[in-house]
């Protein structure tokens, strides 16, 4: 039972850093947008410049929330690699970030 | 029966993980590639006199880049830029450019590189009168060697030697090449400019260099949890024939994947 209980917390924290990096993914991904507008559509150099640089290591990081997310819970591949792919399409990750934050909060009270 | 299955999903799998990482090496190599320059020349030996092998109007034969030439005339210190951000033995920099006017060429203006100069010292006047220069000949540098997103610079400070750029401060006729000072050596604070070397790479865009980067790490991660999920399988293989935890685990897959627990059962 204690188990039990400890095996949850560990998923709610990992649930936690997935979101973070959900969010921190999908904001990075707008802002990853708005620099290409700015910077092949207006030609103009802003301080988004440093975004395409660093987005990429985001990703990376968003990444392995998912892969630790889905050993946790047992997801089967397809599913883990679809939801890294909601990772680079803007507006995905929030989506993906809600629906898998509902489905594991009702796994947990559930089980 | 299950174990054909369950060898032809790993199968599949791999399959696809190579197609995952030949992809991410291939696009890492390829954005690596893009943020190098490779230069290799191979002058003929020997100093040419200038006009023999760079005219006025034309494009510096490309097996005379790096060349040594020799030429006359004098410099027009009235025209003369700064290219900044000129590392030299570890010390940062800058080019000190003047145009030269060669003798026999009709007014066309050489930009000549006279020395290094340490950030912040004053620019030495260039010497008066008649002048025997020997010096490396150099083609205008290439656009792409530009750092993206720098601002314009200061009057008289130039990022890069480029004929069209310089044509622009300096009027035209010019040359396109351009000569770097060897012999007489600069006096102080200039410093004679290193010899060019003949095989030259260089990384000159930090971004196609960190996508680069980036690409080989996704394909690293692809590796990583590939060997994660044999090792999953195997635990789990493991615990069924143990006869723990059996079914308790198996939740219904959304996805309508199997899952391989299930195969082997």
């Amino acid at each position: 039972m204690t188990e039990g209980a400890s095996q949850d917390k560990a998923v709610e924290s990992a649930l936690m850093r997935f979101r973070i990096m959900a969010w921190t993914t999908g904001i990075g991904l707008l802002l990853l947008c708005l620099n290409m507008y700015l910077r092949y559509v207006q030609d103009v150099t802003t301080v988004l410049d440093v975004v395409p640089r660093i987005h990429g290591f985001v990703y990376m990081l968003y990444l392995v929330t998912v892969f630790d997310l889905s050993f946790r819970l047992k997801w089967p591949l397809s599913k883990g690699v679809l939801v890294c792919l909601a990772g680079t399409i803007p507006f995905l990750s929030f989506v993906a970030e809600h629906r898998i934050a509902r489905e594991t909060h009702a796994d947990l009270t559930a089980s | 029966m299950s174990g054909q299955l369950l060898t032809s999903r790993w199968a599949v799998r791999f399959l696809v993980l190579l197609v995952v990482v030949s992809a991410c090496a291939w696009l890492g190599w390829w954005q690596w590639d893009r943020a190098r320059v490779e230069i290799v020349r191979s002058p003929p030996e020997g100093v040419a006199p200038l006009l023999d092998v760079h005219r006025p109007g034309q494009v510096v034969p490309e097996e005379q880049i790096g060349r040594r030439v020799i030429v006359k005339g004098s410099f027009d210190s009235a025209r003369e830029v700064t290219v900044v951000d000129r590392q030299q033995a570890g010390r940062l920099g800058v080019w000190v450019v003047t145009a030269f006017l060669p003798s026999g060429s009709n007014g066309a203006a050489l930009p000549v590189v006279r020395g290094w100069l340490p950030q912040g010292e004053a620019i030495p006047a260039a010497p008066d009168g008649q002048q025997r220069i020997v010096g490396w000949l150099e083609s205008t540098e290439p656009d792409a060697l530009r750092e993206r997103g720098r601002g314009p610079l200061p009057t008289g400070q130039v990022e890069l030697i480029s004929s069209a750029e310089l044509l622009s401060l300096w009027q035209p006729p010019l040359f396109q090449g351009f000569v770097i000072q060897q012999l007489p050596e600069p006096e102080p604070p200039l410093v004679g400019v290193e010899s060019p070397a003949l095989s030259v790479t260089a990384v000159v865009n930090w971004q196609n260099a960190a996508y680069g980067v980036q690409w080989w790490l996704f394909g690293i991660f692809a590796i990583f949890w590939f060997v994660r999920m044999i090792r999953v399988d195997r635990e789990d293989q493991a615990a069924m024939v143990d006869g723990s935890n059996k079914v308790s685990l198996d939740t219904p897959d959304a996805t309508g994947e199997i899952d391989t627990r299930e195969v082997g059962e």
